[in-house]
């Protein structure tokens, strides 16, 4: 019982009908202002918010802050967001996002996990854009040049410009330069001098007294300390200067002998696994290996840095990008110094032209934007604004770090880190690790064997007799795997092509079908290419 | 859904474009971007159900998703836009289609059905008109699925198919761009017992037909290539991409390469005046390029040569 009487309840439930729809109105109204309150502010203050994501990494976050402060100084229609995500789950992270739908503005593209594929379907492609002069750099010595010219790599890096799509999905903001860091005071108990070897034969000479240094003292001294990781960048260091007379004699003429060209000079017979630069290259490695910390072939970069900071070691080499760490952990002064590879016709230096040019070094924390961006005006804007001369001063030496930027000072501490433009031409590495290109069975070919090079009982020559087994094989199906993937891209490449041929009485989309037919067909020559190389080894074996 | 949106999105743009919603917004005093707003909803709401957008604003609309390679959203616009406008004009129908079976194409998940099915609907259209706009870009598509879409691909099968394209409409930009296509299959196909030497020369009698400066640009690039590659004639390609360059390389990365390539061409047959400009023109315009160093090096010695000359 309810205690009501019909009347009362008639009431009741008349009064709750009007209270409910009272409530319903009062309920929509709200939300109904609220909602367009937020439109109309949004639409009167023309705020936006866009969103920057990178990888955590000391000090980038604190410059990226300063950065975002300024920026927004001066755009007050403009906020920045910054993500910051630990390395660690980064590669996780960025795909979740970009699966989702609903991923950052702004995102690094800074490794090589992010395919071809990715870069496509998700980020913004930047070639256009990268022609005109960035504004930021008005009244610095940056003024007027293109903005792609403004970095020292040309924007020719494989983490900015993609080959195969033969597009620019992304500008960088630093420079990452392989150097060897040396523990002063050891250097001076062990040669009685502060002098940092500047030949291949000085780093030689310093590492074999280091050697009689650990013996005499009975001490676990090692010259080297390095990381796998570095081991093999610096296979790809000795091997692209090894082979730079391949440059040299490519009959495309284009002083160039990188990307597939290498692969398919080996399907067609131009050179083999035992050639002797590659060889030279290998003994070259072997020379090094003598003086690393054992098992350097399983230590990873937190253990060279511990056993270089331990004192264990005198130098370490390894990437600017622990300087600031190893500044920050260091109980010792650090000497920096370039690694010496053979000069010409010295020893391991026959062949050789000379030393590589960095001019293309790697250049890290490249920033590419989502596509799909609601804000891709602003987006780029601020893109243009932490690349621009002054911001990307500011935000290096917050992080320790050089600048991708060309004519534009490092800090004090940080010059020893600009890259050698005056460097000769490169040749190919024989790994295919890090050339831009993917080649997968052919790279861990080359990892699954490096025990055979480097073990007391191999050497080069096993190492080349057990590789060879495998290698023409390793090629040939990365090579497939890559017109498959070529396959997959003209199919959609032919649908925008139709249809910018159904647009193109626009004459921006006329612009847009021009550019498109001129890298379809180039794109189109190099899967040919590929295919005929495969087919003349098939017959050839 | 997605159809839905865009066509909502085409109205309210088509009102925000409008002069009048600036000035209902001025009429009623209010702020011109809230006016606008106001005025822009209300218009919208009250007219989304008597209006409708033109059907070739639509279509231009549902290739431009092509272009954003929004397959799946295109392929839905298309097929809506089929259904609504059975009573348009019979091109635009077969455009409707062509954009419908070329979004199947592609369209997410790949299925060996859909392509069956696009293929089909690419073969009737041919059929119907075969030499209309849309008859010719069916037939290209159907050359391209038999190179990219069908397993195994088939040269041959692709091949048939630009031929007869170009032999129905050589001044088409359809037949123009099958040219190239036709042209880089034979170069780098089998050679049917010809010598590289004479497939390429039988292919440099096919410049006639290209009208079209992008696609000229292309064959003389294909051309210049070709003789490099297979090492034919350094005076033959230095002549055609001298041509392709003059005609203007789109690409940055391609046309840096076709400079220093013309200077290495131009140098090794001794022509050091042309190696000269263009290697400078290099050193020039991509100053950042690994190669910078190398090619100023080349520049000192062809001085050295110059100047021993004299």
């Amino acid at each position: 019982m309810t205690g009501f009487n019909k009347p009362q309840r008639k009431r009741f439930f008349l009064s709750s009908n009007k209270l409910g729809i009272l409530l319903l109105a009062v309920t929509f109204s709200i939300s109904l202002w609220q909602s367009l309150t937020h439109e109309l502010e949004k639409l009167d203050s023309e705020v936006v918010t866009i969103r920057i994501a990178h990888q955590l990494q000391d000090g980038v976050v604190e410059g990226y802050e300063e950065a975002i402060a300024e920026y927004e100084a001066l755009h007050p229609n403009v906020r920045v967001k910054q993500i910051v995500v630990p390395g660690k789950i980064w590669n996780m992270w960025r795909k979740v996002q970009l699966v989702g739908g609903n991923p950052p503005d702004l995102m690094e593209i800074a490794d090589y996990t992010v395919t071809d594929e990715d870069r496509r379907n998700y980020f913004y492609p930047l070639s256009d854009q990268v022609k005109t002069p960035n504004p930021y750099n008005a009244g610095t010595p940056l003024e007027g040049t293109p903005w792609k010219n403004t970095f020292l790599n040309g924007l020719t890096g494989s983490h900015q410009y993609r080959p195969l799509l033969m597009e620019i999905f992304a500008v960088p903001q630093f420079s990452e330069t392989n150097r060897i860091f040396c523990n002063m005071r050891l250097l001076r108990e062990v040669t009685g001098s502060d002098h940092l070897p500047e030949t291949f034969d000085q780093l030689t000479e310093l590492c074999e007294q280091v050697l009689s240094y650990a013996k005499a003292k009975n001490e676990s001294v090692f010259p080297i300390a390095i990381s796998n990781e570095k081991v093999d960048a610096l296979m790809k260091y000795n091997f692209t200067q090894q082979t730079q007379s391949f440059a040299l004699s490519n009959r495309m003429k284009t002083l160039d002998y990188r990307y597939f060209t290498p692969v398919r000079g080996f399907l067609d017979g131009d050179w083999e696994l035992d050639n002797p630069q590659i060889v030279q290259g290998l003994q070259l490695i072997l020379h090094f290996s003598r003086y690393f910390q054992p098992g350097f072939e399983a230590t990873d970069l937190e253990d060279a840095q511990f056993k270089f900071l331990q004192g264990q070691s005198l130098m370490m080499y390894s990437g600017s990008l622990v300087y600031g760490n190893l500044l920050r952990e260091a109980n010792f002064e650090i000497g920096v110094f370039p690694i010496q590879l053979p000069a010409p016709d010295s020893r391991y230096g026959k062949g050789v032209l000379g030393p590589i040019s960095e001019a293309e070094n790697f250049l890290s924390a490249s920033i590419g934007i989502y596509k799909n961006s609601p804000y891709l005006d602003q987006s780029l804007d601020f893109l243009k604004f932490i690349t621009s001369y002054s911001a990307s001063q500011r935000i290096c030496e917050k992080a320790s770090r050089s600048p991708a930027l060309v004519n534009t000072p490092s800090s004090e501490s940080m010059k020893q880190f600009t890259p050698v433009s005056e460097g000769w031409i490169q040749g190919f590495n024989p790994a295919f690790k890090w050339m831009g290109i993917p080649m997968l069975n052919t790279s861990s070919l080359f990892d699954a064997n490096k025990y055979i090079l480097f073990s007391a009982a191999g050497g080069v020559v096993s190492f080349l007799n057990e590789t060879n087994k495998k290698y023409s094989q390793a090629i040939v199906s990365d090579i497939q795997r890559e017109t498959e993937i070529r396959r997959i891209s003209f199919r959609q490449d032919d649908g925008q092509l139709i249809a910018l041929t159904q647009l193109k009485r626009d004459y921006n989309y006329n612009i847009m079908l021009q550019q498109k037919l001129e890298t379809q067909n180039l794109q189109e020559v190099e899967y040919l290419k590929n295919l005929s190389a495969v087919a003349t080894s098939r017959s050839r074996n | 859904m997605n159809y839905k949106k865009e066509q909502i999105f085409l109205l309210v743009n088509k009102f925000r474009k409008s002069p009048i919603t600036g000035f209902a917004g001025r009429v009623v005093g209010l702020p011109r971007r809230i006016g606008f707003t106001a005025a822009a909803f209300s218009m919208t709401f009250c007219s989304a159900a008597c209006l409708s957008a033109k059907n070739s604003e639509l279509t231009h609309h549902a290739w431009e998703l092509v272009v954003q390679l929004r397959f799946n959203d295109a392929f839905d616009y298309f097929s809506r836009n089929i259904k609504d406008n059975t009573e348009s004009d019979e091109l635009d129908i077969r455009n409707m289609h062509l954009g419908q079976a070329l979004s199947l194409l592609n369209k997410n998940p790949k299925t060996n059905t859909n392509t069956r099915r696009a293929i089909s609907m690419l073969e009737s259209l041919a059929g119907e008109d075969p030499k209309d706009e849309t008859g010719l870009t069916a037939r290209y598509l159907l050359a391209r699925a038999h190179l990219f879409h069908l397993t195994p691909a088939s040269t041959e099968d692709a091949m048939t198919k630009y031929e007869g394209i170009i032999r129905d409409k050589p001044e088409h930009i359809i037949a123009q761009i099958s040219v190239v296509k036709l042209a880089m299959l034979r170069i780098y196909g089998e050679n049917n017992g010809k010598t590289k030497l004479e497939v390429i020369k039988s292919i440099e009698a096919m410049s006639s037909l290209l009208k079209d400066s992008a696609l000229v640009r292309d064959f003389h690039l294909l051309l210049g290539n070709a003789y490099m590659y297979f090492d034919l004639s350094p005076e033959k390609a230095l002549h055609h991409l001298i041509k392709a360059e003059r005609i203007g390389i789109a690409g940055p990365v391609s046309s840096s390469e076709t400079c220093i390539q013309i200077a290495e061409l131009a140098n090794s047959i001794g022509n050091f005046h042309i190696a000269n400009s263009y290697y400078k023109s290099f050193v020039e315009k991509y100053p950042r390029d690994i190669r910078s160093y190398t090619v100023t090096q080349k520049i000192t010695e062809l001085n050295k040569i110059s100047n021993s000359d004299q």
